[in-house]
């Protein structure tokens, strides 16, 4: 061991992962140019939500590289833009899942015994449940009916929040599992129990001791969830359940190439092949995390 | 037996619970049936509307609403079917003889696929066979599903023109039948194989380290047979577990492979029916989803207490 702060060494033994540092390029790469939308759209003179109803299913040219969609409507800023609100309920969403996950895992192997089991069975029997159709009711809910007020229910960012809420709730469990496990074996740890011989009450144990050394399992298990939540987004828009046209995302702009699969085919190519790189990209990210942040992988 | 008999009641236990759940959550959804028939009759008066709801029992509070929903449905009247204008119970009926062929048969083909390749991968770790089916498996694990499917239609039914891009036959025998199959299990199948592979390479790994597979070598067994004979068997235990608790996800995958593909069965019918408004079909149908899951679980137990001798033998108390 060097005598280099833990975080250096982190950083040093990722940097070594030839992989996951092009993944972690690639998904940079990708949110850097979805939040740079507006730039192209100025750069190109194009814009992804004028309707030009002259210049359908134009083919690629300088203008637009991408061609044109049914309207009219520049491809490669729509899938930008619809980059820009895919990647941010991902992001979002696995923020929400990271919290509700942590609060779940921490609870249950901190404290063990019967809450331990009564929530480990919420965990494993939300797995087991036929989930879409689920989340098809969660998202088919009036949200006047939860006694939201109604012009707060039919904003525009309603919609957004909606669905960040959605699959937050149900993707929570792989963050759980972890930490969970990470937590019951630090309850057990001299530093712990030193600390309680101390007389340090439990949230501060919690606090000070327990969750510092969850970060690692939750940084994992965060990023490996995330793509799974950005599939479930993309699910949910595709079936028109997520996040409405004509805010672009990539799953709804699926759902328009299927409508024209038969005259215009190509455009059901970009939308879920972004889809399908950034949850390779954050596969890979998350696997290399989980080595270079694993301790027992220390001295190899 | 114990055993089975205890994940029985436990199984009836989280049904009833989701009935109640989704029952609630049904009422929350935008309107009410008596909205609908005020939208299909200009002369009701919103007294007419009130005494409509006291007749059916709008107004009474949830729980006693949901008693009253789950007394005739243990009866067997699960009510009608706004949407398709018969009983719930008629609708239901082809749709599931419908996601039946269609999951069974992707478990099928899943299985089919993933333990040749899985014990193939396991066979040699890290050897460029096991890096190949690795990068196959990661790849299917995080394509989209439903991108999977239109990718599918363009290819087979746009481009090459040999498959229909979605529907079921309405004439012709099996043999149509099964070319409008083709498509939607290869997407179903696909979706989920790439799990199974990993899985199975894991589960296998796992016994092949233990010690009854030095046992088994020092004693000259050839690698086949301590890959089939010795290894299979208890590397199936967990893949029975896996199949079980899967069972949703499958069925999840159903929903979007005939949604897609425009077949007309569970998966199809629950999307149809929330979004419709169709509250009986849509709670009877997202119930039945859940039963099925549940029997899944279910049957994948009796699978492992096949499997597991201590099970059997009432050793291994669960």
């Amino acid at each position: 061991m060097t005598g280099a702060a833990p975080a250096t060494v982190t950083l040093r033994r990722f940097l070594r992962l030839r992989g996951a540092v092009a993944a972690l390029a690639v998904l940079a790469a990708l949110a850097a140019m979805t939040a740079a939308a507006p730039l192209v759209s100025a750069m190109l003179g194009a814009s992804g939500e004028a309707v030009d109803l002259l210049g359908r299913f134009a083919p690629p040219s300088a203008a637009h590289p991408l061609g044109t969609d049914d309207l009219g409507r520049d491809v490669l800023l729509r899938l930008l833009e619809g980059g820009r609100a895919s990647l941010l309920v991902g992001l979002v969403a696995a923020l929400g899942s990271a919290v509700i996950g942590t609060a779940v895992g921490l609870a249950a192997g901190y404290f063990g015994g019967r809450l331990d089991a009564l929530l480990m069975r919420l965990t494993d029997g939300l797995l087991a449940l036929p989930l879409l159709p689920l989340l098809i009711v969660l998202a088919a809910l009036d949200p006047a009916k939860l006694g939201l007020p109604a012009d707060l229910a039919t904003a525009p960012l309603a919609g957004l929040a909606r669905i960040i809420v959605i699959v937050s709730l149900f993707g929570w469990t792989t963050v759980a599992r972890l930490v969970r496990a990470e937590a019951l074996r630090l309850r057990e740890e001299a530093f712990v129990l030193a600390a309680r011989a101390l007389g340090a009450s439990t949230p501060r144990i919690m606090a000070r001791h327990i969750l510092p050394n969850l970060a690692s399992p939750v940084i994992v298990a965060t990023t490996l969830a995330a793509g799974n939540i950005i599939l479930l987004e993309a699910v949910l828009s595709f079936l028109g359940l997520g996040i409405q046209p004509p805010t672009p995302s990539w799953g709804n702009l699926l759902t328009n190439a299927q409508e024209l699969v038969w005259s215009e085919p190509t455009l059901a190519l970009w939308p879920g092949l972004l889809i399908l790189v950034t949850v390779v990209a954050l596969n890979i990210v998350g696997d290399g995390l989980r080595e270079a942040l694993d301790p027992r992988a220390a001295n190899r | 037996m114990r055993f089975l008999l205890g994940r029985l009641i436990q199984s009836a236990a989280v049904l009833l619970a989701m009935s109640f759940m989704v029952y609630g959550l049904i009422g929350l959804m935008p309107g009410d049936p008596i909205d609908l028939m005020i939208s299909s009759d200009p002369r009701m008066t919103s007294e007419d509307a009130q005494r409509l709801r006291e007749i059916y029992g709008l107004d009474q509070p949830l729980l006693s609403r949901w008693g009253a929903w789950l007394g005739s449905a243990l009866s067997g009247d699960l009510g009608w079917s706004r949407l398709q204008a018969r009983p719930v119970l008629e609708a239901l009926a082809p749709a599931l003889a419908e996601t039946a062929v269609l999951m069974g048969l992707a478990l099928v083909l899943t299985l089919a696929i993933a333990l040749p390749a899985g014990i193939l991968a396991a066979r040699r770790p890290h050897s460029p066979v096991d890096r190949t089916i690795g990068l196959a498996a990661f790849v299917g694990i995080s394509t989209p599903p439903f991108w999977l499917s239109l990718v599918l239609i363009i290819v087979f039914a746009v481009l090459l023109g040999v498959l229909p891009a979605g529907g079921t036959a309405l004439s012709g025998g099996l043999v149509e039948h099964l070319r409008y199959l083709v498509l939607p299990l290869l997407a179903l199948t696909l979706a989920g194989v790439g799990g199974y592979v990993r899985f199975v390479r894991a589960a296998m790994l796992e016994t092949l380290g233990r010690e009854w597979i030095r046992t088994a070598r020092a004693k000259g067994v050839s690698e086949n047979g301590v890959l089939l004979r010795h290894a299979l068997r208890p590397a199936m235990i967990p893949v029975a577990t896996l199949v079980g608790i899967d069972f949703g996800t499958l069925f999840s995958g159903a929903l979007i492979v005939e949604t897609v593909f425009a077949r007309p069965g569970m998966g199809r019918l629950i999307y149809d029916a929330i979004l419709g408004n169709d509250y009986n079909l849509a709670l009877a149908a997202l119930l039945l989803a859940t039963a099925l899951t549940l029997l899944g679980n279910l049957l994948a137990d009796i699978g492992l207490v096949l499997l597991d001798r201590r099970l059997r033998l009432g050793v291994h108390r669960s």
